[in-house]
């Protein structure tokens, strides 16, 4: 009998602890939270969400600290949070202070951060409060959309809204300054020095300029409405190496396309290369830039 | 004749050496004349050891009379005898002295008896006898021994020694995950080697010293230097004894409470508690330290600089370098009764340390603009771009830190082996250094750590061993945090227990298998409310000695 009460009173050391993982393979983490696995539910519970405010619906790719604040009723402790059918379990942060103003209802302020692996397209997002006994009450839901790394005007979660006529876009896998470099059917050279041509499109962003990562390392040459017939280049130069030593690229080309229904817009890509740079290949400039891909238009 | 040809015959005699060595004696009465005409009356302790026992010329040892004829021979041999009583004197002082030398030599050449391990004291762990040291070479200039040196020099002038152990290990804690936080690697399921240390004593009539390096990988292949340091002794006459007063200059331990001065090679436990590694990152600090005993009574007075050196190596900041001129001063005072006591010892003591921490200042800034996207649509619209005005530098400040401890250690020998017994508790405001540092100069406030630790150890003949510890460490005993509107206690405690069980090859090689049960607040429940975090850990260590 004393052995197995020390076998049990062993096992459940063992076994005690809550664990408490990053989550960073979750669609959406919350700041301040823990990833609880599973959350007994009731919906007929008291404990409910009086009021939250999420002032933009729209979700840049990982987009971080993203704010969704509100209230609970009195006699809630924390609230949970998770993207409806998605993800591995509920967020729950610990309600904060009573808000005299609303009848002592307990504030909460939640940050969202979306990871890279968040399926894109409409989601929905799921609140509830979470009583003294951990059993969660009615669920509060609010609508999100979740923006893809390439633009698409938000054709992803509006398919009548129309995407670009084309996106050259680059993505590479290291914290290098890569510079997206594009030869239009004119014979004009863009690049991060001359970033647009117009009307024609321009390249949005120089990222990793002076090696100053923006965790993106994704450069896009949009061409919107009016673009030049003919042949295009794109080439990709590695312009500092940031102490790495290689880096593998790669480039894609997004058009746009007639949907399956009538009025509706999708944006699919229509070619795709790969590219590796080491630090050899820094401060060739032009010349030294790398043929990737080749496309013409229309 | 040699040692071997004299121990062959002797070893089969089993408990019988008694007459043995009678048999030695009249081998030596009978030829003393002999041994005479050879010019050789007197033996020093540094001769090589030949036994002048038989002339040459004389038997092999198959013609050598057995024991028990030996035994048989001296009343008549000595009947016979016409030596002088100044010759019997002589003889018999020299018996004394190859007795003496026999037992060196069974000790040099019979496997070593196991160490007891050692419990946590401060005093310095039982220092070998000079016999135990045994010259590497023919010059006899470099020494091994199998009590091996650890926490403290080697305190016989015996010259240098030479020594040093690895600990690999294989560890596994609930907490690992395939993940990266900050640039570190959280996947803690992992070979590891935790120490691999080569050591060099010296240690001559005035003078010791004491050069330790070590390589790990604990945070990637690191090496440095454990300890470095040299010694005045003013010795205690008495052998084997603690001397009288001791300074050490260099990198050496602290003089603070028994679990800091504890020693990593005899030590069971995989490391020091969690208080321990809070308030001491690293056993060595670079200072100077004053320490001695007088009887059963131990003391040590330290100054240093306050910033213990880990030799797990600096993540980030200073890496060891001390960015205050004020020194921490740190001392113990206790009794040690190992040296008298032969079934049991008591070590006991209180320590202080007081000291300085350091609050960095800010380098200044330049201005800059900050975007901050109020509407989230990931653009910048009007009244998003704040400007960020350049700020000047702040000066950096120090702030007291003091810290109070009692240790308490016994140790029983019995049939079963050697238990031994220990309990230690601190009490420090503003000390932790490596777990939750605080900074009164920014939060306002002062924080209280109060740290605990009691466990046993249990020999299971010389080949195993079990044992347990119980630690609890409190960060910050005044924390509270706000839930639901109220301000709630919050009780960062950490309690440690950890059982463990290991198997010994005397002196050369250990195996040990210790499980950490961990038990705190860091996690959360469905409710918010802090609960324990599963973040129990096991590790397997190798450990090899020389």
């Amino acid at each position: 009998m004393r052995r197995s009460s020390a076998a049990l009173l062993l096992l459940n050391l063992a076994s005690c602890g809550v664990p408490s993982p990053l989550g960073l393979e979750e669609p959406v983490r919350l700041e301040r939270a823990m990833l609880v696995p599973s959350l007994p539910i009731d919906e007929q519970r008291a404990s409910v969400i009086t009021a939250f405010e999420n002032p933009n619906a729209v979700v840049a790719h990982r987009q971080t600290a993203k704010l969704v604040t509100g209230r609970a009723s009195r006699d809630a402790f924390a609230v949970a949070l998770r993207l409806q059918n998605r993800g591995s379990g509920y967020w729950v942060l610990p309600l904060s202070t009573p808000d005299p103003a609303a009848n002592d209802e307990l504030t909460f302020e939640a940050a969202l951060s979306f990871a890279d692996a968040a399926p894109t397209g409409p989601a929905v997002a799921e609140l509830r409060a979470v009583g003294a006994d951990g059993v969660a009450g009615p669920a509060r839901l609010f609508p999100l959309c979740l923006l893809g790394p390439i633009p698409d005007n938000l054709n992803v979660c509006d398919p009548t809204l129309a995407p670009p006529i084309a996106v050259v876009s680059l993505g590479w896998d290291t914290d290098v300054d890569l510079d997206l470099e594009l030869e239009l059917p004119d014979g004009r050279r863009l690049g991060a020095k001359r970033p647009s041509a117009g009307p024609a499109g321009a390249i949005d962003v120089d990222a990793g300029a002076a090696c100053r990562h923006d965790g993106l390392r994704r450069e896009n040459f949009v061409i919107r409405e009016t673009p030049l017939l003919g042949r295009y280049r794109v080439y990709v130069s590695l312009f500092d190496a940031c102490g790495q030593s290689q880096a593998h690229a790669r480039a894609s080309v997004h058009r746009r396309a007639l949907g399956a229904r009538e009025g509706t817009f999708s944006q699919v890509e229509t070619a795709r290369a790969d590219a590796q740079l080491t630090a050899f290949n820094v401060g060739a400039g032009e010349r030294g830039a790398q043929l990737v891909l080749e496309f013409s238009l229309p | 004749m040699s040692i071997e040809s004299l121990r062959s015959p002797l070893r089969p005699l089993g408990s019988a050496r008694r007459g043995a060595v009678a048999a030695l004696v009249a081998s030596i009465v009978v030829h003393a004349p002999s041994a005479l005409a050879q010019q050789r009356p007197t033996t020093t302790v540094e001769d090589d050891i030949e036994l002048p026992a038989r002339p040459s010329g004389a038997p092999s040892d198959a013609a050598q009379p057995s024991a028990t004829s030996a035994l048989a021979q001296p009343a008549s041999a000595v009947s016979s005898s016409t030596a002088s009583e100044d010759l019997l004197r002589a003889l018999q002082q020299r018996i004394d002295r190859l007795e003496a030398r026999l037992v060196q030599a069974e000790q040099r050449t019979q496997p070593p008896v196991a160490r007891p391990p050692q419990a946590p004291t401060a005093a310095p762990p039982a220092r070998p006898a000079a016999g135990d040291y045994t010259p590497i070479g023919a010059s006899s200039l470099v020494h091994t021994t199998a009590a091996r040196p650890d926490a403290y020099s080697v305190l016989e002038p015996v010259g240098l020694v030479l020594s040093g152990f690895v600990q690999a290990q294989y560890e596994t804690s609930q907490l690992s995950q395939d993940q990266l936080l900050q640039g570190m690697a959280l996947n803690r399921d992992r070979f590891v080697l935790r120490r691999s240390r080569l050591r060099v004593d010296g240690s001559w009539q005035w003078f010791a010293m004491a050069l330790e390096l070590d390589a790990n990988t604990v945070r990637g292949p690191v090496a440095g230097v454990r300890r470095a340091e040299a010694s005045f002794l003013w010795r205690n006459a008495a052998n084997n004894a603690v001397p009288w007063l001791a300074i050490t200059a260099g990198v050496t331990e602290p003089a603070f409470g028994a679990e800091l001065g504890e020693g990593v090679r005899r030590r069971w436990f995989m490391e020091r508690t969690t208080g321990s590694l809070a308030f001491f990152g690293g056993e060595a600090d670079v200072g100077l330290r004053a320490w001695g005993g007088i009887g059963v009574f131990r003391y040590a007075l330290g100054v240093f600089n306050g910033v213990p050196l880990d030799d797990r190596g600096a993540q980030t900041g200073l890496r060891g370098v001390d960015p205050s001129r004020h020194l921490d001063v740190s001392g113990r005072i206790g009794v040690d009764t190992s040296a008298r006591a032969r079934s049991w010892s008591v070590a006991a003591g209180v320590s202080f340390l007081s000291g300085s921490g350091f609050h960095a200042g800010d380098e200044g800034t330049k201005p800059g603009i900050e975007w901050r996207d109020n509407n989230q649509n990931a653009m910048i619209d009007a009244g998003e771009l704040v400007a960020i005005a350049g700020r000047a530098p702040t000066p950096s400040f120090t702030f007291a830190r003091w810290a109070l401890n009692a240790d308490l250690a016994l140790r029983v020998r019995t049939r079963a082996g050697t238990t031994r017994v220990f309990a230690e508790a601190t009490m420090a405001t503003n000390l932790d250094r490596g777990l939750l540092a605080p900074d009164p100069i920014a939060t306002g406030y002062e924080l209280r750590q109060l740290h605990a630790v009691a466990g046993f150890t249990q020999d299971v003949t010389q080949y195993g061993i079990v044992g347990f510890r119980w630690d609890v460490y409190n960060p910050n005993s005044d924390l509270f945090e706000e839930r639901r509107g109220a301000i709630e206690p919050k009780n960062q405690a950490i309690h440690t227990l950890s059982p463990l069980v290991g198997l010994s090859w005397p002196s050369h090689l250990r195996l040990v298998f210790q499980y950490d049960f961990v038990l705190d607040a860091l996690a959360r429940d469905a409710r918010g409310v802090p609960t324990d975090l599963a973040n129990n850990q096991a590790t397997l260590r190798v450990q090899g000695d020389f």
